[in-house]
């Protein structure tokens, strides 16, 4: 997705540790990014139901989490056109190849490790504008 | 590096080999904190020292945060720390400060990602090519760090914000 230069970056943030979403809206924060609204769900399925009532522009997700994982939420968006512009980030502990490399079948552009660094998340964002 | 296959019991020696620099890794890059290993009785003054900084007693001053791991691997990373040290970190990782309260499940979700992160990093470092999996991190109170366990061969011991934490590997639990 292209943003102009006034618009204001809606992002979602899943990830079932409180603390953890709260450091990624940290991140984004510090990035000097225009944000719009952070959206939180604390799994891939309550995430799902977010994104039908809400927009976002990006995406961000851990791996595990109870009731739908990073990754089948992934599958989830991957298997409908209409979030084929949302940018899929994840960020997970786990650095593995083989991980990295499911992320980019399931249209994942981004792979943040945990730990990161602020800079790694507005670098993303960069990507946006 | 060369390990055994998952089917295999862990492989702490390779892990324990790794484990200094991940705390260190973690502690920096998620919390803004400083850590090094130490000794068991450089642990025991801290153990002591934090004890005696509690203005009042507390019943589980402790918190212990277990992740149970397979890939490479397979095995369990359980963490033991302070309450009071896991209300610092919450705060370096979310950018609050002092004044903020923490509740009991953010406190408990610092020392769950905690276990998590060295997890992740420790097995990332064992074998890139591979995938894991982890366990969602089950986390209680304890009154002690110590909580009825007994000395493991497996117990490393470290300084984190001159605060002690213990780290210990375990069998895999489905």
């Amino acid at each position: 997705m292209s943003a102009g230069s006034d618009k204001r970056l809606n992002l979602l943030v899943v990830d079932d540790s409180a603390m953890m979403r709260a450091m990624i809206k940290r991140a984004a924060g510090l990035s000097k990014v225009p944000l719009g609204t952070v959206y939180e769900a604390s799994n891939g399925a309550e995430a799902l139901r977010m994104l039908e009532t809400i927009s976002v522009d990006a995406l961000f997700t851990d791996i595990n989490m109870p009731v739908m994982t990073g990754i089948e939420l992934l599958a989830a968006l991957d298997r409908q056109d209409r979030w084929k512009d949302l940018l899929r980030v994840i960020i997970s502990t786990d650095g593995s190849n083989a991980r990295r490399e499911q992320g980019v079948q399931l249209n994942a552009c981004q792979y943040v490790e945990k730990p990161f660094k602020p800079e790694a998340i507005r670098d993303v964002l960069a990507t946006l504008l | 590096m060369s390990l055994p296959h998952s089917s295999s019991p862990p492989a702490p020696a390779e892990l324990l080999t790794l484990l200094p620099e991940v705390v260190a890794e973690v502690a920096e890059h998620a919390f803004f904190a400083w850590a090094a290993p130490c000794e068991e009785r450089e642990f025991a003054d801290l153990v002591a020292a934090s004890e005696a900084s509690r203005s009042v007693p507390a019943p589980a001053a402790w918190l212990r945060a277990r992740v149970g791991f397979r890939g490479v691997v397979k095995g369990s990373l359980e963490v033991r720390l302070p309450v009071a040290l896991a209300r610092e970190l919450g705060i370096a990782l979310t950018g609050g400060s002092p004044a903020d309260g923490l509740t009991d499940q953010e406190l408990g979700d610092v020392a769950g990602e905690l276990a998590n992160m060295l997890c992740g990093v420790l097995l990332t470092r064992v074998d890139r090519r591979q995938a894991f999996e982890l366990q969602p991190p089950q986390v209680a109170r304890v009154a002690d760090v110590r909580d009825g366990a007994a000395r493991s061969e497996h117990d490393q011991f470290f300084c984190l914000n001159d605060r002690p934490v213990a780290v210990r590997f375990g069998a895999w639990e489905p």
